[in-house]
């Protein structure tokens, strides 16, 4: 009896993990797995190697114009105008909330940030620092719910005072406060009104919100101001923020670890080419495989020093990649689709985790790169956990 | 029939894990059944009444050796496998083994389980795996099982008369 609930329970608990998996437990296994796989992977790759009888086309790749377009453009178009008496601290975005309205950002007391500093994106105002810890901070952004900011409306021959309310992923934020005798209408400009304990220069730089619009049914006094923005793409990338001393360094950049890898499986034995395997030859983080230079796909599982990843075509990469216009000087997000009528638009990692931002990946209309040996790297964000949510 | 050895199991389990990535490769491969579950479910007799080390080891070993050519969790193997393995022995009792049709559905459904962990597995890694393939794997499953067990093995005769009983039970040496 006792037996049987033992054998029960083992198996309950081994479907469980199959279904619900616990990382830690999964980590283990994969150590446990890895001497196996050692010796298994790669001469299980020689034996599927040298029966291959089907091999992948070898279609035509562009060759790729600018390797660091991505970071070079938002740095063009984030880059704030110089302000006296202030410094612009570049910071590179770690981590996107979408939801709780926060982004996690490579710098902190190390760069010397503190509470409420102004973080911009070229002249878009974005929000404050809401945590400092070690080597990140937290933004708050100014859309983010219940947030408060202060506002001017812009009119041609008005400048209305007032103050902004955050919403969230729920709606626009909305004018919370203004003068009561204040006319407003649609369309005003919304820029970002200063505090007290903020730099007076900072008002120089007339930092956007958005546009002011009308929502609600005004006849039934239900209708608010609300702000209607966007936030630019370039801000999940890199911020400025404001600051009065800085250290030597401008650049808060994370460091970004690469390594030489080597194919040990060209296709996994029950996926399919969805799935290869490469040998790393030394230990470390690591976030995706590239093939000369571009990124072919995301690591997936490591057992030991072999990984698995998805064998990706540029296309494939939807919402975790962004495109560069560098005719309209824009990026543009792949899951809005515009990026897919550009002719020859260049892809880059959109950065999330561990990994880096900005890694090329190749036109959006290249197929799947047919997976050889030979200038084969593993590339990681260090020391760097989460992701875009 | 006789219950393969474990020292016997082992190497033929490295060996299929050694070319089941070339088996991959050839044409219309991606269509083969699991070997891992096929030399499973042709290896493990009904364990009802029988210590449990030899199927659990099998299990583990098997589970290891599939997970270091696929990226699959190797809980999915572990979990599919004891399973199938449930459910084929229930499966046996319940359906008269003599008929292709009864060996058959016995041998497609006890490949159902290894099925379903490995489709969620995957779609937990970010591919969306053709269930119609994978559909033709289980039923490729089915088919060699009801191929493999042929219906000389099944013990027909062990409701029979007192005579063709003791020789029944002679055959399989008890």
């Amino acid at each position: 009896m006792r037996r049987g609930l033992l054998q029960a329970a083992l198996l309950a608990f081994v479907c469980l993990q199959a279904l619900w998996p616990l990382r830690v437990i999964e980590n283990l296994t994969n150590q446990l797995v890895a001497p196996i796989a050692a010796w298994l992977t790669p001469s299980a790759g020689f034996i599927a190697e040298a029966v291959a009888l089907v091999t992948d086309s070898h279609p035509e790749w562009e060759p790729l114009e600018d390797p660091d377009g991505l970071i070079d453009w938002e740095r063009r178009l984030g880059n704030p105008p110089p302000v006296a008496r202030l410094a612009w601290l570049e910071v590179p975005v770690l981590e996107v909330q979408r939801r709780a309205g926060r982004l996690r950002i490579a710098a902190g007391r190390d760069f010397g940030l503190a509470l409420g500093q102004a973080v911009v994106y070229g002249q878009q105002w974005l929000g404050r620092i809401q945590e400092v810890e070690d080597h990140t901070s937290w933004v708050e952004l100014w859309n983010a719910a219940n947030a408060r900011t202060g506002v001017s409306l812009e009119g041609e021959t008005a400048s209305i005072a007032g103050v902004a309310s955050g919403m969230g992923p729920s709606g626009w934020p909305w004018i919370r406060w203004m003068d009561p005798k204040a006319e407003p209408q649609d369309g005003m400009n919304v820029l970002w009104r200063r505090r007290e304990q903020d730099p007076r220069n900072l008002d120089d730089l007339e930092l956007r919100l958005g546009s002011l619009r009308q929502e609600g049914d005004r006849e039934r006094d239900a209708a608010a101001w609300v702000i209607t923005h966007e936030m630019p793409p370039g801000a999940e990338g890199r911020v400025y923020i404001a600051a009065g001393a800085v250290g030597s360094s401008l650049v808060a950049e994370p460091t970004i670890r690469r390594g030489p890898a080597s194919v040990s499986l060209f296709r996994d034995a029950t996926l399919g080419a969805k799935v290869a395997s490469v040998r790393a030859t030394r230990g470390g983080p690591a976030a995706v495989v590239l093939q000369e230079g571009r990124v072919i796909g995301p690591v997936v599982v490591r057992r030991g020093n072999h990984l698995w990843f998805l064998r990706r075509s540029p296309g494939d990469w939807r919402e975790e990649a962004l495109a560069l216009d560098p005719e309209a000087e824009r990026l543009l997000q792949l899951e809005k689709g515009e990026a897919f009528e550009l002719e020859g638009a260049q892809l880059y990692t959109r950065g999330a985790g561990m990994i880096p931002r900005g890694l090329p990946i190749g036109s959006i209309r290249d197929p799947q790169r047919p997976l050889e040996q030979g200038e084969l790297e593993i590339v990681a964000r260090q020391g760097v956990g989460g992701g875009s949510s | 029939m006789k219950q393969p050895r474990l020292r016997l199991l082992i190497p033929v389990a490295f060996l299929l894990t050694l070319v089941a990535p070339g088996l991959r490769v050839l044409p219309g491969g991606e269509y083969l059944p699991d070997l891992w579950l096929l030399l499973f479910l042709w290896s493990m007799p009904d364990p009802t009444g029988l210590p449990l080390r030899k199927p659990i080891m099998l299990i583990v070993i098997l589970g290891a050796l599939r997970a270091s050519v696929t990226a699959l969790t190797p809980f999915s193997a572990w979990a599919g496998l004891s399973v199938a393995l449930l459910l084929r022995v229930h499966l046996q009792r319940l359906l008269v083994d003599a008929r292709f049709v009864a060996r058959f559905l016995v041998g497609w459904v006890a490949s159902l389980p290894l099925l379903f962990f490995d489709v969620q597995a995957a779609w937990r890694l970010g591919i969306s795996p053709d269930l119609g393939v994978w559909l033709v794997r289980s039923l490729w499953v089915g088919f060699l099982w009801a191929l493999a067990l042929r219906p000389a093995r099944v013990p027909i005769y062990v409701e029979g008369p007192p005579i063709a009983r003791r020789v029944r039970g002679a055959e399989l040496g008890k």
